[in-house]
């Protein structure tokens, strides 16, 4: 055995044609002769050619609808669970778990999952890629086959091959040559091209060069902003003082300034201002609804819709509240307490009395005597 | 190619039998009594199915003519020796003039626009510049005035070109085909919006004439498949059309049937998620207890069982699967042109009663007789086309 043959072993045979007419006459004898693992090599893709070679329909389509379907099941699964089941946010009143509307996302996902596992699956499962080499381009056909020459390949792995009488077994007088494809043996072109110093100090040359490219490309050569016309336009930023600010001392039109100020309890002796009607309370009761209901609950019991997400909020039916004055009310919606946020801006003063009517109504509801009964 | 040659003697011309000829004449015979009837019972809804008579029949040719078309401007080899069926399914066109007869009569029962006054409607009223009747008219004789020329132009010069073997028609066509394409596309998206969106006057929608158009494209693909297969299986194709030219009508029949799905979902995702009362009516109209299930029905019967039919390789390689899926689709299209149609209408009234028996029958019977009167004027191949080789030897 020559060092050659050690370092080099036979993966196949070719066989050159000269016409696609002489290749398919080739392929069909080489299939009588036997063979089996058969394929071609042409400047163009041959019309039919697969039907000769006796290959059945590609399974790649299989990978794509597994792909697919799984993307659709994530898609799905994914929308459903964000969108009804975690956070569930109602949008312009539609369904939350909304079919139709979950529709595109899932489509893309689709699209996106199997068109991946295409092209990865024919790579990397049908290709059998990546590879180190091809023992095709040590040919020296190789180049004549990417122009006017036509070769049928026979592979090392198909039974009927012997090395020694692949010449005559392939042998008919439109054939122009036959060669046998060797290639380095894939252990050694790992030893011999991976694992060598030249190769390493490249790899790690191009790694420790581009990151120190781009690092010093975004540390002096400044930003690289395709638009910035939004960035640079003329605008007030977060937390800046407005333009216009009102002049000092003076008090908006409908607006009279709290004057109890982090003073609760004086503030106990204000008194509210505006009549119990029916539509007083139903204004009430709708902005109740609105401010109060998250936390302090629809009958403000304390069970409102935001419990699990927030601190629990105290039940407006304790006797410390019941017997606060509506002045007191007043004050911890003005100004908050504890955890409350202030509301003086959010709901306006009318609003807060209205509340405060509402509220009125309810602790009668909740905690009726024996006179409210007759 | 000796094969070619030989395809060549043969004459391929197409003489219509007499069990066909009897099939087509009983159908009549029933659609013409079926047809009287319901005349005489109830007006209205005659005219409604006539305009869904008119409209089906109509985007059947067009689909066809397209298909030819298409053909030319994207100079495909393949599908030349089915293009002589799908030029003779364009007849379809001028048929359907005849078939508009009764709409255009019953014009002022159909349509709301045409007797509303403008002083109740303010919306319509404002819509008048572009429906009223004169107007409506004038482009009704436009959209087929640009039919019937790309119609004479490419059915009329292909045949002659089997006589006379003159190659300078194709390069003609090739020429004339990418104009007349969008010119095509235009005609059937303002039909769609004169025809079928206008009986619910205030409603709109963009994609509308979209919807239509690749309900034409499944339409005529689907018919001229149907015609191919059967041609070819009672043997009055040549042997060189194989499983390779029907896997691309497969594929086609498959890619339209999509886009259909593809548009009519686009169209009611966005009027479902803007739910605006104006727009939603369209959909309300057609979710009432009967037309709910013939929606649903549509959803199963137009999308999911061709997609599944069709999805596999062999599925479009095997004639008889494909003749089954064609025939299946057209019922599909019919379907769906009554469901655009006829709630539009009368969304309150039962959703099929003995009134619509006459459509399948008229159908089938327009269908045979037309096929009859045209297939016999010309070999079924295009015999002396330039490419008819090339398509010969077409392999995937």
């Amino acid at each position: 055995m020559t060092e050659r043959e050690e370092r080099f072993e036979i993966v196949g045979a070719i066989a050159i044609y000269g016409s696609p007419d002489d290749l398919a006459d080739g392929i069909l004898r080489a299939r009588k002769e036997g063979f089996t693992r058969l394929d071609t090599i042409s400047p163009y893709p041959l019309h039919g050619v697969d039907r000769l070679l006796g290959k059945g329909p590609s399974r790649l389509g299989y990978v794509a609808a597994v792909a697919g379907l799984t993307a659709t099941v994530i898609a799905k699964t994914a929308q459903w669970w964000v969108s009804a089941v975690d956070y569930p946010l109602n949008i312009g009143g539609n369904p939350l778990f909304a079919l139709p509307a979950f529709v595109p996302v899932t489509f893309e996902l689709m699209v996106l999952f199997a068109s991946l596992a295409t092209v990865i699956g024919m790579l990397a499962v049908f290709n059998r890629l990546p590879r180190y080499g091809s023992a095709l381009l040590r040919s020296r056909y190789i180049r004549d086959l990417t122009c006017n020459r036509y070769a049928l390949v026979v592979e090392a792995s198909d039974r009927r091959f012997r090395a020694e009488t692949v010449r005559e077994d392939l042998w008919d007088p439109n054939v122009q040559a036959v060669e046998l494809l060797r290639r380095k043996k894939p252990s050694l072109y790992y030893k011999e091209r991976v694992l060598s110093v030249p190769f390493l100090v490249l790899v790690i040359g191009v790694a420790i060069f581009s990151s120190t490219a781009t690092r010093l490309v975004f540390r002096y050569g400044g930003e690289i902003s395709p638009f910035s016309f939004m960035k640079y336009q003329p605008r007030l930023g977060a937390q800046q003082t407005p333009v216009a600010v009102p002049v000092e001392g003076t008090v908006a039109r409908g607006y009279l300034p709290y004057p109890y100020k982090g003073q609760p309890e004086e503030a106990a002796s204000l008194v509210n201002p505006l009549p119990i009607t029916a539509s007083n309370l139903a204004r009430g009761r709708d902005r109740f609804t609105v401010f109060c209901q998250p936390c302090h609950g629809r009958l403000g019991d304390g069970r409102g819709t935001l419990t699990e997400a927030f601190p629990k909020a105290p039940t407006l039916h304790s006797r410390k509240v019941r017997e606060w004055s509506d002045g007191r009310i007043y004050a911890t919606l003005t100004e908050g307490q504890n955890l409350m946020p202030r509301h003086e801006s959010q709901v306006s003063r009318d609003d807060r009395w209205l509340i405060i009517h509402y509220l009125r109504v309810l602790q009668r509801s909740q905690n009726a005597m024996e006179q409210d009964l007759q | 190619m000796t094969h070619a040659a030989r395809s060549r003697g043969h004459s391929w011309s197409y003489t219509v039998t007499g069990r066909v000829r009897l099939v087509a004449g009983a159908t009549a015979v029933v659609a013409v009594i079926l047809l009287a009837a319901s005349l005489w019972s109830d007006w209205t809804r005659f005219l409604a199915n006539s305009l869904v008579f008119f409209v089906f029949t109509l985007t059947l040719g067009l689909g066809s003519l397209f298909l030819v078309t298409l053909e030319y401007t994207v100079n495909a080899t393949w599908s030349v020796p089915f293009r002589r069926i799908a030029e003779n399914l364009a007849v379809l066109i001028p048929i359907s003039l005849i078939l508009a007869l009764p709409v255009l009569v019953g014009v002022g029962t159909l349509y709301e626009w045409t007797h509303t006054g403008s002083a109740d409607d303010p919306i319509l009223a404002g819509k008048s510049g572009y429906l009223n009747l004169p107007f409506f008219l004038v482009r009704f004789v436009l959209f087929f005035a640009v039919w019937l020329v790309g119609y004479r132009f490419l059915v009329e010069g292909s045949r002659k070109q089997d006589q006379v073997g003159n190659k300078s028609f194709s390069e003609r066509a090739s020429r004339f085909s990418p104009v007349f394409m969008i010119l095509l596309v235009v005609t059937i998206t303002f039909a769609a919006f004169d025809w079928v969106m206008s009986l619910v006057p205030h409603w709109y929608s963009s994609i509308f004439g979209i919807y239509l158009f690749v309900s034409c494209m499944v339409a005529g693909v689907s018919l001229t498949t149907l015609a191919a297969t059967h041609l070819k299986m009672k043997g009055l194709l040549p042997s060189e059309v194989g499983p390779d030219h029907f896997y691309n009508l497969g594929a086609l029949m498959f890619a339209f049937n999509t886009a259909w799905a593809y548009v009519a979902f686009a169209q009611f995702l966005l009027i479902w998620y803007a739910n605006l009362p104006q727009e939603t009516i369209w959909y309300a109209m057609r979710s009432a207890s009967g037309w709910g299930v013939v929606s649903w029905l549509l959803v199963v019967v137009h999308f999911i069982v061709p997609f599944v039919a069709l999805l596999n390789r062999s599925a479009k390689t095997s004639l008889k699967r494909l003749r089954w899926v064609a025939a299946w689709i057209l019922g599909a299209h019919a379907l769906d042109m009554y469901w655009l149609i006829a709630p539009s209408i009368r969304a309150e009234e039962t959703v099929f009663s003995w009134q619509e028996l006459w459509l399948p029958f008229a159908a089938l019977a327009v269908g045979l007789l037309a096929w009859q009167w045209t297939a016999r004027r010309a070999p079924l191949l295009p015999v002396n086309d330039p490419k008819l080789d090339a398509a010969f030897r077409f392999h995937l």
